[in-house]
């Protein structure tokens, strides 16, 4: 995969008034990537995405889109992203087909070039049993997916989502995040936000966490959960039954830092140790050789909620 | 609150009473009478009557003013609640059609009559100066209020009906053009159709009733010198009961227009478009420039729009052209009319379409997604205006004619022009006066569309009104600056010891307001183009 910077946003700062919305913000989006752009609600997060968007001028720092600047090569950034807001905008009174149809002739598309990406576009988002029905009566959803269609009618290289899934139902939300593959196998880079972090582990490979204008982690999803230092490990060790012995012979073992005992009724161990003296087979040969009757033994990364609460701080930003 | 009746009424007099705007708008309007009061001042107008020709002046504008805030601030009544989609809840709490009609129009109605008490010491200040009296003033009152109170019904039935503000302001439109244009039009009717019928005087008779049912007719009655009618006449009774009847009719047609899905709620299968009832026929594609073309079928309302237009507007023409030697005298009053109402319909028109420019575009929350296309947001906004010049064509046609018109009146049949004024000099300042309305048309686009940038409605009637006082005001300082200067000198007397008048010193006036008009169309334009951009940004 070829790993050009798709987003490369150094040192980004932004102000309202007395309101610091970005404090400093750099990382990188890899192109063909599903990045996810999480954060507590207020953390800038819709800030930095109109900055991307070109429509906030940076007040503070360099942000560049395929190695355009965003405010010098505003046109060239435009035509390259699509930009889907976090609210329902659109022109209600008009059907699917003339939404997309505007759209398409706006982007100076010709006339045959647009039947056939309309048509495109409709089929992947699968709307092209209701492309003749005005948008004022299709569902929350079905608006969703059309909006989604907007944005890819010129098509993009870059997507920009701004929280695409809220206010959707379950279904609605992991057919979303089907399209969002396909465009990804597609060959698009998507950048989505949202404040619920669960939602995109699944969907992406990278995450930015951005907490009171500040940039909190960004890096790979697994090295999210993962842990943190990457010289301790914690293992989850789970036996049919309990066994003292086992318990015994884990406490013992050089490099073991800590053992916590098993819950009442299941027989489950977390034990952390030091890479460096120890692996993950020595310590399994040590319960077999003790007795114990191995259920499971697994990495136990961290819960996303728990790396998400770890590295956003408390509280409602004031 | 107890009465259930009275909990939506109780609750918007309150809104008001809280709201900074109330007082602004109070405030604002006592400005500007005080303008009006100076302007008297510098235009040396106090000798005939002054207090009449001053109480006339604010009544004018009171009624015109009175007229724009119906099609805007009374229409929004029920029609807010639909759009918001908040009528579901409010029926919800159990509060029946006729406590949802009380609450919405009382409150609404009381505050616009609670304007005229803010006009009460300039009232008494006519009074004082002479020229009008008691009487008079009482008559008048009736006559405002009884036209209010139709306004105000007549637009909760538009907001009634129509599922959207801008629908309930065209029902008001049409309501209020039927009122005020079925006298004329029955005047127009042919003599030869009215001998050949035999109904010549049954028509004459049904065109003055309706004529004097308006509140035009019936301030021309009371407003004339030696009043000593009753204070409540056929106008006031006819506006009362019509105003009362629109209001049963709307309590009458409530469940049926408004237990219907709102805007935006999901329906099953193809909804079509439609306009009160109409289905609208479907627009082509777009066209290569896609921003014109969307404008001018969605908010202009496509050729369909220019063909009502055209055949509106061009109707307008029909008294030009029209001689009878019987009613030679009526229809040059109505070629006169004409040639001061079409410039004027004109105006609102490009109003209208100001007022919806970018309104359109912020409440269904789409600047962003044109803000993001690969155009500056001055290329948008152009190519958005000419799809309204587009769709103005009939009008600006039909304006440009009446005025050709009107200069071919005063030239060739008037002659009211006084002697001393050279046939030339008139031409150059009629040419001046119908530059500067074009130029006064574009400021009040100009101050609407960005009044619109910031108000949900009444961007349209505050549009007017603040265009007007800008008028009045940038009228003042020049006579006052003129007065100081002795740059207007108004007569001079020529060689042979007549008097004549200085023709050159009435063409700064308008040139003064041109001038003036046209840098603060530069200053709006400006920031009007900062303030959509921070609005594409912000929504």
């Amino acid at each position: 995969m070829e790993t050009e910077t798709v987003i490369d946003i150094q040192d980004l700062r932004h102000r309202y008034k007395s309101h610091q919305a970005l404090g400093g913000v750099s990382f990188t989006v890899q192109r063909q990537s599903i990045h996810g752009f999480v954060g507590p609600n207020g953390a800038g997060k819709t800030t930095t995405l109109k900055v991307l968007a070109t429509l906030l001028k940076p007040q503070a720092g360099k942000v560049s889109v395929f190695g355009h600047d965003i405010v010098a090569d505003r046109k060239a950034v435009r035509r390259r992203i699509g930009f889907m807001p976090d609210h329902f905008s659109m022109y209600r009174q008009m059907t699917v087909f003339e939404y997309l149809d505007f759209f398409g002739a706006a982007y100076g598309l010709r006339l045959g070039e647009r039947d056939k990406i309309i048509g495109d576009v409709l089929a992947l988002t699968d709307m092209a049993g209701r492309k003749d029905d005005l948008i004022n009566g299709l569902s929350r959803g079905m608006q969703q997916r059309v909006s989604l269609a907007r944005v890819l009618v010129h098509d993009p290289d870059l997507l920009l989502l701004d929280e695409p899934a809220s206010g959707l139902d379950p279904r609605a939300r992991i057919e979303l995040m089907e399209i969002l593959e396909e465009l990804r196998r597609l060959g698009k880079t998507i950048f989505i936000s949202s404040h619920i972090l669960s939602e995109l582990a699944t969907l992406c490979d990278h995450v930015t966490i951005l907490d009171r204008g500040e940039v909190k982690y960004t890096g790979t999803m697994r090295g999210l959960v993962a842990s943190s230092d990457g010289l301790t490990a914690t293992y989850q060790l789970t036996l049919a039954v309990e066994h003292q012995p086992t318990s015994d012979a884990l406490v013992r073992l050089s490099g073991v830092s800590r053992v916590t005992p098993p819950l009442p009724n299941e027989a489950r161990y977390l034990l952390t140790f030091d890479r460096a003296q120890l692996s993950p087979n020595a310590i399994l040969r040590t319960v077999l050789e003790a007795g114990g009757e191995v259920v499971s033994f697994t990495e136990d990364v961290k819960h996303l909620n728990q790396a998400f609460m770890d590295l956003t701080e408390p509280g409602v930003r004031t | 609150m107890s009465s259930p009746l009275l909990a939506l009424f109780v609750r918007s007099v309150r809104e008001d009473a809280r709201g900074r705007v109330t007082y602004w708008t109070r405030g604002g309007l006592g400005g500007f009478l005080l303008l009006i009061v100076l302007g008297f001042a510098a235009s040396n107008r106090w000798s005939n009557a002054p207090g009449r020709s001053l109480f006339t002046s604010i009544i004018t504008l009171q009624v015109v003013a009175l007229t724009f805030v119906g099609l805007s601030y009374f229409t929004s009544a029920i029609a807010e609640e639909k759009e918001e989609q908040t009528l579901g809840l409010l029926r919800m709490t159990g509060l029946s059609p006729l406590a949802i009609l009380l609450g919405k129009s009382t409150s609404r109605l009381c505050g616009a009559l609670l304007l005229f008490v803010g006009q009460f010491p300039f009232t008494i200040f006519a009074v004082t100066l002479g020229g009008v009296s008691l009487r008079q003033v009482t008559a008048v009152y009736c006559t405002v209020g009884a036209f209010t109170f139709l306004l105000c019904n007549l637009a909760l039935l538009g907001s009634v009906v129509a599922r959207r503000g801008p629908g309930a302001a065209v029902f008001c439109l049409f309501g209020l053009a039927l009122l005020l244009g079925s006298g004329p039009l029955l005047w127009l009717v042919p003599t030869v159709v009215r001998d050949y019928l035999g109904i010549g005087p049954a028509v004459d008779n049904t065109a003055d009733r309706l004529w004097t049912a308006t509140p035009i007719a019936r301030l021309e009655e009371v407003l004339a010198t030696g009043f000593h009618g009753a204070p409540a006449g056929w106008q006031v009774v006819s506006n009362l009961a019509l105003g009362a009847a629109c209001f049963l009719l709307a309590w009458v047609v409530f469940d049926r227009f408004c237990d219907r899905a709102p805007e935006g709620a999901a329906s099953v299968g193809s909804p079509s478009r439609r306009f009160f009832g109409f289905r609208l026929a479907r627009p082509p594609r777009p066209w290569k420039d896609a921003l014109m073309w969307k404008d001018f079928y969605f908010l202009c309302g496509g050729y369909a729009g220019l063909a009502v237009r055209t055949l509106g507007y061009g109707g307008v023409l029909i008294p030009f052209f029209y001689r009878s030697g019987s009613a030679l005298t009526q229809f040059g009053i109505m070629r006169g009319l004409f040639a001061s109402i079409v410039p004027f319909v004109f105006s609102v028109d490009l109003a209208a379409m100001a007022a919806r420019i970018f309104r359109s575009e912020l409440h269904d929350q789409t600047l962003t997604d044109l803000a993001m296309l690969p155009f500056t947001m001055r290329h948008i906004a152009c190519r958005k205006a000419l799809a309204c010049v587009l769709a103005a064509v009939p009008g600006a046609v039909v304006t440009a004619v009446a005025q050709g018109f009107s200069l071919h009146f005063f030239n060739t049949v008037q002659g009211s022009v006084p002697n001393a004024l050279p046939a030339n000099g008139v031409n150059v300042l009629m040419i001046m006066q119908m530059c500067g309305f074009w130029v006064h048309a574009a400021l009040i686009v100009y101050v609407v569309a960005w009044l619109s940038l910031s108000m949900k409605r009444g961007a349209l009637a505050l549009g007017f009104v603040l265009t007007y006082a800008m008028s009045a005001f940038l009228s003042i300082v020049f006579a006052l600056a003129s007065a100081a200067t002795g740059l207007m000198q108004m007569a001079y007397t020529n060689g042979s010891g007549s008097t004549r008048i200085n023709v050159t010193s009435f063409y700064w006036n308008p040139i003064f307001t041109m001038v003036a008009s046209l840098v603060v169309i530069g200053i709006l334009h400006r920031q009007g183009l900062r303030r959509l951009e921070a609005l594409a940004a912000e929504s």
